[in-house]
C-alpha cells in the first residue's frame, strides 16, 4: 500500500497537470453523484418517518363520473370507522377533513389572530401517523376531550412565540366561537405530503354532527393502516374494492396507494391539500446522470493513462523483465486508481459540506450530509465502482504491453488513439446533452413567465380572509383608496383551481354530462383580472335584475326554472364542449349561463385549459383579490393593511403578490432547472478536463512535429489550427450523437407541459458551438503555449 | 467459473426473488384496471337487465295473442323524444373547415393476422364489426373471428357460391348463382354475434348466434352430397327464416337478369335482422318498389306478421322502362337497434318491436326534396334537388353526404355535372355544418387527417362502432403509398404520431389487412 502511495506520489509530482486533471475530475465526479445520491436518498425517504409506513395506505375511489371514471384521493368520511369495523386486518383507519386556510385562530388575550389551515379528523389519527414528533404534549392524551387543539409548530410559534402552548386557550370563531385547549404541538417534517395548521377531534361541536355524514368527499382524505400479520387475499380485496356499495349507497371501488407512494408515484389530480408531490422519472433521470458523470470523470483517467501508456511503458517492460506477472501490473495500476478515487471522494465530501447550504438553497432543496452507516457504505460502494471503472482498461491494456515491444522501440501506442477519440466523443456527447437539456429548461420556464395567461397577473394583492358573506364592507372599504382600482372576492386566487365536478347537460332531449372546473367568483372578478366577457354578461349580484336582463339577452324567452338556478358564466372552452348554439340562458345542471368569458389559465401550464364554471356562491368566497394602481405600493398595502384589521377583529394580515403565487406554482420547475444547471456545470468542466488532459499530452507528444513545422516555415495560427482540428472533428461527432437524443428526452419532457416552447434548432446550434468553444478554449490554452514557442527549443529538447 | 459456484448462484437467484416476492405478501394491491372493468361491466349488466326485462314483457305479451294478430303500425312521435331535425335546407351556406381533430382524438391500427385460407385472399376490404372482446371481419368470403389485437381465432363461415364473380373492385352476381354461407351483415350482444346464413340450393335460411367466448371449434367445410342440409357455419339457428321451406331462400332470376356493385353496396344494407329475443325485422321492399304496400315488417320468431309498415313513396303511374337509381335510403344497426330511412323518404326510423316506428331524425330538405317519381325518372331535371347519400351515425356526430342538382353515378362524375357535399350534424349543437370543399373535386381528403397524418376518414353506415367508434379497413399498401404522399410530408400532424405510422407501414406487408380504429 505504502509502496503503491509512492509510486502514485511520484508520478504525481512528475506529472502534475496530469494528475491534477485526472483527480480534479474524479473530485468533481464524485461530488455531482454524491450530490445527486444525496437527493434521490431524501425523494426516496418521503413519509418513512412515520413507524410502520410500510403498512399505510391512502384510500382512493374510483368511480364513474360523466364520460368518464374518475380516480380520486376525495374519500367518504365515515368509510375510516366503517373500514376498521368491518375487517379485521385494518389496524387503525383516521381520515382527513380539511378546512380552508382562513381558519382563525386566537389567544383571546388581545393577541392578534392568525389565519390557518385546520383539519379535523379521529382518534386514530397519530395511531396511523406516528411519525409526528410531539415537541409538547403526548399523541395519547391529543383528543382525549372533544374541545382539544394540536397545533402545528409553525402555528404554535406565531401564537405563543417561544413560550409553551400546551394546555392554553385558543379561540376559533370560523363558524361560531368555540374555546379549545391546545394539547400539544406537532412537528411536520418536510418529506410529509400532508401539511396543517391545527387539528380538530371529530368529537368537537362543530364537527360531531359530520362523522357519519357520506356527504361531499372532495375535501375528505381517508387513510388505513393494516395490522402487522394482515392477510390480504383475494377475498379480502374483492370485499374491501366493493365496499362502499355495501354499506352507503354510493358505488365507489375502492384503490389502496402505499403511503410512500404518495410523493413520487400519484396519478391522479392533487388538490391544494397535498404538497410535495413530485414524480419518480426525474428520480431515474437524475440517478442516470449520477452514473454518467461518474462514467465521465473515470474515463478522464482511462484517457490519460492509457494516452501516457508510452511514458510509463519503460516502467512496466522493467517490472515485467524483472519478474512481476500481468496479475502484479494490473492490480498496481487498479490500486492506483482506487487510491485517486478515495482521496477525490474525501475532497468531495468535504466540498460538499461546504457548498451544501448554497446547493440547497439553489436547488430549492433540504440535503443534509448525515454520516449513517448506509451512507458511508454507499460511500465506500461508490469510491470502489468508481475506482475500478477507471482503472479496468488502461490497467488491462498496460500489463499487456511485452518487455520486448517495449525495448525495441516503435509504436506502442496500438489502437489506444481510436479508443481514447471513441471516450471524447462519449464525454462530449454528456456534456452536450446537458448544454442542450440546460438551454430547454430555461427557454422553457421563461416561455411560461413570459405566456400570456389570458388575464393581466400583475398588481394584485392577495388576501386570505374568510369572510364569506360579509365581505361588501370591507371591499367598499378598500374602494375608497384611489391607489385601489377594484377589489374581487373569491374561493382562492385562481392560480391553480383543480377542483372538478361532472354536471348534467340537456341538449333537447339528450342528457350528456360536461366535466369541468367550478370556481366561485363574485360579480367584480372579471374586471379586477381583466378578463375578457365574449357573450352575455359576467356574473351579478342583484339576481332580480340578473333575471329581468336574462330575458332580453334571450330574446324574450323565460329561461326554465329562473329563479331556481344559479347564474354562471363559463369560459370558451367549456362553450365549445358544451356545443350550444347561443350558451346564454342554456342550463349546466341546476345552473343557468349567463356569460361567456376568454379563455384564461386558472391552472399551471402543465395543464390545458379545461372546461369552467364560475359561479357566486358567497359560503365559498374566502380570499380577496385588490388590484392596484402599482403607484404607492407601501401606502397602498398598510391602507389594505389597517383596513383588514378593522374588518378583522385585528387579525395578523398576510398577503401575497398574485404573480409570486403563479411563480410559486413553478417551483419544482425551477428547481428542476436550477438543478440541471449545476450538473451541467460539473459535466462540462469535467468534459474540459478531459480534453485539456488530451490536449496537454498531445502537445507533448508532438513537440518534435511541430518544430520541424515551424522550422519550414509553418505559422503559428496553422499550427494552432492543426491542433484543434484534430479533436473538433471528434467532438462535433459528439454533437451529433447528443442532439437527437437530447431531442428525443427533452420532447418527451416537454410534452408533460399543455403549453411548451418550441424545441427550436437554435438550441442545437447554440450547444454545438458551446461544446465547440469549449473545447476549443481548454485546447488552445495549451496549444497556444506550444505553436508560438521557439522551434529551435522543440527541436533541441527532443 | 467454478461450478460448484455457479450452481450456488443458480440456487440463489431464485431464492433471492422467492423472498423479493413473499415480502409483497401482504400487500394491498388493488388493481385499478381490473377495477375500471368490473366498473364499466357493471353498467353494461345494468343496461342489459333493462332490456331483458322490455323482451320479457314483450314475450309474454306475445304469447297471450290470438292466432293471425297483427298490430296496427305505430309512427307517432315520443313526445318526450321528438325527432332531430337535421336541417340541410337551412345550413347549405353554413360551411366550417373541418379536420379529424375536430371529432376525433386518437387513432388505433389494428394488424389483422392473416389467415391461411387463400378463399379470403381474393377479398379486397373486410367490412368489420367490433365486439367487446372481439372483431369480426365480413366479406364475400364469409366471416371471420378475431381477438381485439387482430389475433385471428377461427372462420365463422365460409361461403361457398358459383355464379358470383368476387373480383378486386365489385361483386358480379349472375342469374343462376348458388350461394351457401354467411351475410354482409352481422350483430351481436354481449358475447353472442349473429348473423344471417343462407343455402341457396336447399332453400335454408337462418339468423345464426354464435357464442364467441366458446372455445373455438373447427368449421366443418366442403360439400358432402350425403349431408346437403348440413350447415357449415359455427353456432345454432336462432330463428329459421324459411320455416318447412315453403320456398328457395332466393328465387333465380332471369337469364338476363345479371348485376354488379361494389363491396359498399353489399356492406350498408343490414337486411333481416333480430330486433329482442322475441323478434325480428325484415325490409319488405327496395327503391325501385313499384307498387309494393309495406317497407318493413316485424316478425315473430316462428315467421308470424306482427306488424308492417306501409310505404307511401310508391310509384303508382311509373310508365317509362328505365329507372334511374338516385337515394337508397338509409339501414344500419346500432347497439342492437335497427334503424332506417325509405328511400325518398325524409324521417330515420328506429324499428321498435313489436309495431313501431320511431321517427328519431327528420331530414329537413324543403324545397329541395325530391319525390320518388321524379328521382327515378330518368329524365327528370335534378336541378335544384337534393338527393341524400351516406349516413354515419356516432355518438357525437352525424356524417352525411349528399348530392345537389345531378345524382352520384360514374357519367355525372365524369363530366363534372355532380356536386357532392360532405356536412357534419353536431348532435349537441343540433347544427348541420358543410365542410369546406369543392363540391366539383370527389377526390378531396375530407376529414383531413391531422392526427397522425395517415388517410383521410369520412365513415358509412356500416363502418361505425357502438360506441361511436369509426372504422376504416385499409391494406398495408394503402399506408406505405400514404406516408410517401405528398399529403403526408405536408401534414401537420404531431411528428411523434407521424413517425408512429411510418414505423407501422415500414413493417406491414402490401397485402396485409388493418382496421384504423377512429375515436
Amino acid at each position: 500500500m505504502i509502496w503503491q502511495l509512492k509510486i502514485l506520489t511520484r508520478n504525481f509530482v512528475k506529472k502534475p497537470v496530469y494528475s491534477l486533471i485526472t483527480f480534479l475530475g474524479f473530485t468533481l465526479g464524485v461530488m455531482a453523484s454524491l450530490l445527486i445520491y444525496l437527493w434521490v436518498i431524501n425523494e426516496l425517504s418521503y413519509e418513512k418517518f412515520h413507524p410502520a409506513y410500510d403498512r399505510i395506505y391512502r384510500v382512493l375511489t374510483l368511480v364513474r363520473e360523466g364520460d368518464e371514471i374518475v380516480k380520486s384521493a376525495g374519500c367518504y368520511r365515515p368509510l375510516a370507522k366503517t373500514l376498521k369495523a368491518a375487517f379485521p386486518q385494518i389496524e387503525n383507519a383516521t381520515y382527513l377533513s380539511f378546512d380552508s386556510e382562513d381558519s382563525p385562530l386566537s389567544t383571546g388575550n388581545g393577541g392578534d389572530k392568525i389565519e390557518a389551515r385546520g383539519m379535523n379528523t379521529n382518534d386514530d389519527f397519530f395511531a396511523v401517523f406516528g411519525g409526528f414528533k410531539f415537541t409538547e404534549g403526548m399523541p395519547g392524551n391529543a383528543f382525549s376531550n372533544p374541545l382539544n387543539i394540536v397545533l402545528s409548530e409553525d402555528v404554535a410559534k406565531k401564537l405563543f412565540g417561544n413560550k409553551p402552548a400546551l394546555g392554553k386557550n385558543l379561540i376559533s370563531d370560523k363558524y361560531n366561537k368555540e374555546v379549545y385547549t391546545v394539547s400539544g404541538v406537532v412537528r411536520i417534517p418536510r418529506q410529509s405530503h400532508i401539511d396543517f395548521g391545527y387539528i380538530l377531534p371529530e368529537r368537537s361541536s362543530h364537527y360531531a354532527r359530520l362523522a357519519n355524514d357520506w356527504g361531499d368527499k372532495a375535501y375528505v382524505h381517508v387513510y388505513i393502516k393494516l395490522a402487522e400479520n394482515a392477510v390480504v387475499d383475494a377475498k379480502f380485496l374483492d370485499e374491501i374494492t366493493n365496499y362502499p356499495s355495501h354499506v352507503s349507497r354510493f358505488q365507489d371501488k375502492l384503490l389502496f396507494q402505499l403511503l410512500t407512494d404518495i410523493h413520487l408515484h400519484t396519478d391522479y389530480p392533487t388538490y391544494i391539500f397535498d404538497k410535495n408531490i413530485s414524480s419518480y422519472k426525474y428520480v431515474l433521470i437524475f440517478s442516470t446522470l449520477a452514473v454518467l458523470i461518474l462514467l465521465m470523470a473515470a474515463l478522464n483517467f482511462s484517457i490519460l493513462s492509457v494516452a501516457r501508456s508510452s511514458e510509463r511503458s519503460t516502467e512496466i517492460g522493467l517490472k515485467k523483465v524483472c519478474g512481476a506477472g500481468r496479475t502484479g501490473i494490473t492490480l498496481q495500476f487498479m490500486a492506483e486508481s482506487i487510491l485517486q478515487t478515495t482521496g477525490a471522494t474525501l475532497l468531495a465530501l468535504f466540498l460538499i459540506w461546504i457548498i451544501l447550504p448554497w446547493f440547497n438553497g439553489f436547488a430549492g432543496q433540504d440535503l443534509s450530509l448525515g454520516l449513517s452507516p448506509g451512507f458511508i457504505c454507499s460511500l465506500f460502494l461508490l469510491t470502489l465502482l468508481a475506482g475500478i471503472l477507471a482503472g479496468l482498461y488502461p490497467s488491462l491494456y498496460l500489463s499487456s504491453l511485452k518487455p520486448l515491444n517495449i525495448f525495441r522501440g516503435g509504436s506502442r501506442t496500438g489502437s489506444k488513439e481510436g479508443f481514447t477519440r471513441l471516450l471524447i466523443v462519449f464525454q462530449f456527447s454528456i456534456a452536450t446533452f446537458f448544454i442542450i437539456a440546460s438551454t430547454v429548461f430555461v427557454k422553457q420556464l421563461n416561455y411560461i413567465n413570459g405566456k400570456d395567461l389570458g388575464f393581466d397577473r400583475n398588481n394584485i394583492v392577495v388576501i386570505p380572509t374568510g369572510l364569506w358573506y360579509e365581505n361588501k364592507t370591507f371591499k367598499n372599504e378598500l374602494l375608497r383608496n384611489p391607489d385601489i382600482l377594484s377589489v374581487s372576492a373569491t374561493t382562492y386566487a385562481p392560480v391553480d383551481f383543480s377542483w372538478q365536478g361532472s354536471f348534467a347537460v340537456e341538449h333537447g332531449n339528450r342528457i350528456d354530462s360536461i366535466r369541468a372546473s367550478m370556481y366561485w367568483v363574485d360579480e367584480d372578478f372579471a374586471k379586477t383580472y381583466r378578463l375578457q366577457v365574449t357573450k352575455g354578461r359576467f356574473l351579478q349580484m342583484d339576481y332580480e335584475a340578473f333575471w329581468k336582463t336574462l330575458k332580453t339577452d334571450t330574446g324574450g324567452k323565460k329561461p326554465d326554472r329562473a329563479g331556481f338556478s344559479f347564474p354562471v358564466v363559463i369560459n370558451e372552452t367549456a362553450e365549445k364542449a358544451l356545443r350550444f348554439e347561443n350558451p346564454i340562458g342554456q342550463k349546466i345542471g341546476e345552473y343557468v349561463i349567463v356569460g361567456v368569458v376568454k379563455d384564461f389559465h386558472f391552472r399551471p401550464l402543465q395543464y390545458a385549459i379545461g372546461p369552467l364554471i364560475m359561479t357566486n356562491d358567497p359560503q365559498n368566497i374566502m380570499t380577496m383579490n385588490v388590484r392596484i394602481s402599482g403607484k404607492n405600493k407601501a401606502e397602498t398595502l398598510k391602507f389594505i393593511r389597517e383596513t383588514y384589521r378593522k374588518n378583522r377583529d385585528s387579525r395578523s394580515f398576510s398577503y401575497s403578490y398574485f404573480a409570486d403565487l403563479i411563480s410559486q406554482k413553478y417551483q419544482d420547475d425551477i428547481r428542476l432547472r436550477n438543478l440541471t444547471l449545476v450538473f451541467s456545470f460539473f459535466a462540462i468542466i469535467i468534459s474540459m478536463l478531459g480534453i485539456l488532459g488530451m490536449a496537454v499530452y498531445s502537445c507533448e507528444r508532438r513537440t518534435r512535429e511541430i518544430g520541424i513545422r515551424k522550422a519550414n516555415g509553418a505559422s503559428s495560427l496553422q499550427i494552432l489550427f492543426m491542433l484543434n482540428a484534430d479533436f473538433l472533428k471528434w467532438i462535433a461527432i459528439a454533437v451529433l450523437i447528443a442532439s437527437p437524443v437530447a431531442w428525443i428526452i427533452l420532447n418527451r419532457w416537454l410534452e408533460g407541459f399543455a403549453y411548451r416552447t418550441a424545441l427550436s434548432w437554435w438550441i442545437f446550434i447554440l450547444a454545438a458551438f458551446l461544446s465547440m468553444a469549449v473545447a476549443v478554449l481548454a485546447i488552445s490554452w495549451q496549444t497556444i503555449r506550444v505553436a508560438s514557442g521557439n522551434p529551435v527549443n522543440a527541436l533541441r529538447n527532443e | 467459473m467454478n461450478s460448484n459456484l455457479r450452481q450456488i448462484i443458480l440456487l440463489l437467484i431464485p431464492g433471492v426473488l422467492l423472498m423479493l416476492l413473499s415480502c409483497n405478501g401482504n400487500r394491498l394491491k388493488t388493481d385499478e384496471k381490473k377495477l375500471t372493468e368490473e366498473i364499466l361491466q357493471k353498467e353494461k349488466e345494468a343496461e342489459e337487465a333493462e332490456r331483458k326485462s322490455g323482451e320479457d314483457g314483450l314475450s309474454d305479451t306475445l304469447k297471450k295473442l290470438p292466432p293471425g294478430f297483427r298490430f296496427k303500425e305505430e309512427r307517432s312521435v315520443d313526445p318526450s323524444r321528438p325527432p332531430v331535425v337535421v336541417d340541410i335546407e337551412g345550413s347549405l351556406n353554413n360551411t366550417r373547415e373541418y379536420k379529424l381533430s375536430d371529432v376525433a382524438s386518437k387513432i388505433t391500427y389494428i394488424r389483422m393476422q392473416k389467415i391461411p385460407d387463400t378463399g379470403f385472399s381474393i377479398v379486397r376490404k373486410f367490412k368489420y364489426y367490433l365486439m367487446d372482446k372481439n372483431i369480426i371481419a365480413i366479406s364475400p368470403s364469409g366471416i371471420l373471428l378475431y381477438t381485439r389485437d387482430g389475433k385471428y381465432l377461427s372462420t365463422i363461415v365460409k361461403n361457398e357460391f358459383t355464379g358470383i364473380d368476387v373480383t378486386e373492385k365489385m361483386i358480379v352476381v349472375r342469374p343462376d348463382n348458388t350461394f351457401i354461407g354467411g351475410g354482409y351483415t352481422v350483430w351481436a350482444q354481449g358475447n353472442m354475434l349473429y348473423y344471417k346464413y343462407r343455402n341457396s340450393l336447399t332453400g335454408q335460411s337462418y339468423i345464426m348466434e354464435y357464442d364467441c367466448s366458446r372455445v373455438s371449434i373447427s368449421l366443418t367445410t366442403g360439400f358432402d352430397p350425403e349431408k346437403p342440409r348440413q350447415i357449415r357455419a359455427l353456432g345454432d339457428i336462432a330463428v329459421n327464416l324459411n320455416p318447412g321451406n315453403k320456398k328457395p331462400a332466393m328465387q333465380k332470376g332471369s337469364a338476363n337478369g345479371m348485376w354488379s356493385a361494389g363491396y359498399e353496396f353489399f356492406y350498408k344494407g343490414t337486411g333481416t335482422i333480430l330486433l329482442d329475443q322475441n323478434t325480428y325485422a325484415k325490409p319488405l321492399g327496395n327503391e325501385f318498389m313499384l307498387g309494393g304496400n309495406s317497407m318493413m315488417g316485424i316478425f315473430d320468431k316462428k315467421g308470424d306478421t306482427l306488424a308492417t309498415f306501409t310505404q307511401f313513396e310508391k310509384l303508382e303511374t311509373f310508365s317509362k322502362s328505365v329507372m334511374r337509381g338516385t337515394d337508397q335510403g338509409t339501414q344500419y344497426e346500432n347497439k342492437g337497434k335497427l334503424f332506417f330511412r325509405n328511400a325518398f323518404n325524409d324521417t330515420v326510423f328506429q324499428v321498435i318491436p313489436p309495431n313501431r316506428l320511431l321517427p328519431v331524425y327528420i331530414i329537413k330538405l324543403g324545397k329541395y326534396q325530391l319525390l320518388k317519381k321524379e328521382g327515378m325518372d330518368p329524365d327528370f331535371n335534378l336541378t335544384g334537388k337534393i338527393i341524400p347519400g351516406t349516413w354515419a351515425d356516432t355518438r357525437n356526430f352525424i356524417f352525411l353526404s349528399f348530392t345537389k342538382d345531378s345524382y352520384d353515378c360514374y357519367n355525372t362524375r365524369k363530366s363534372k355535372q355532380l356536386k357532392l357535399y360532405f356536412a357534419l350534424f353536431e348532435k349537441s349543437s343540433r347544427k348541420l355544418f358543410i365542410v369546406k370543399g369543392d363540391p366539383h373535386n370527389y377526390d378531396e381528403e375530407i376529414l383531413m387527417n391531422n392526427i397522425d397524418g395517415g388517410l383521410p376518414v369520412w365513415p358509412s353506415s356500416y363502418m361505425t362502432g357502438n360506441n361511436g367508434e369509426i372504422m376504416i379497413s385499409l391494406k398495408g399498401k394503402e399506408l406505405k403509398e400514404r406516408i410517401k404522399s405528398e399529403q403526408f410530408k405536408r401534414s401537420a400532424a404531431p411528428a411523434s404520431k407521424k413517425n408512429e405510422l411510418i414505423k407501422l407501414a415500414s413493417s406491414v406487408a402490401d397485402s396485409e389487412d388493418i382496421l384504423m380504429i377512429v375515436e
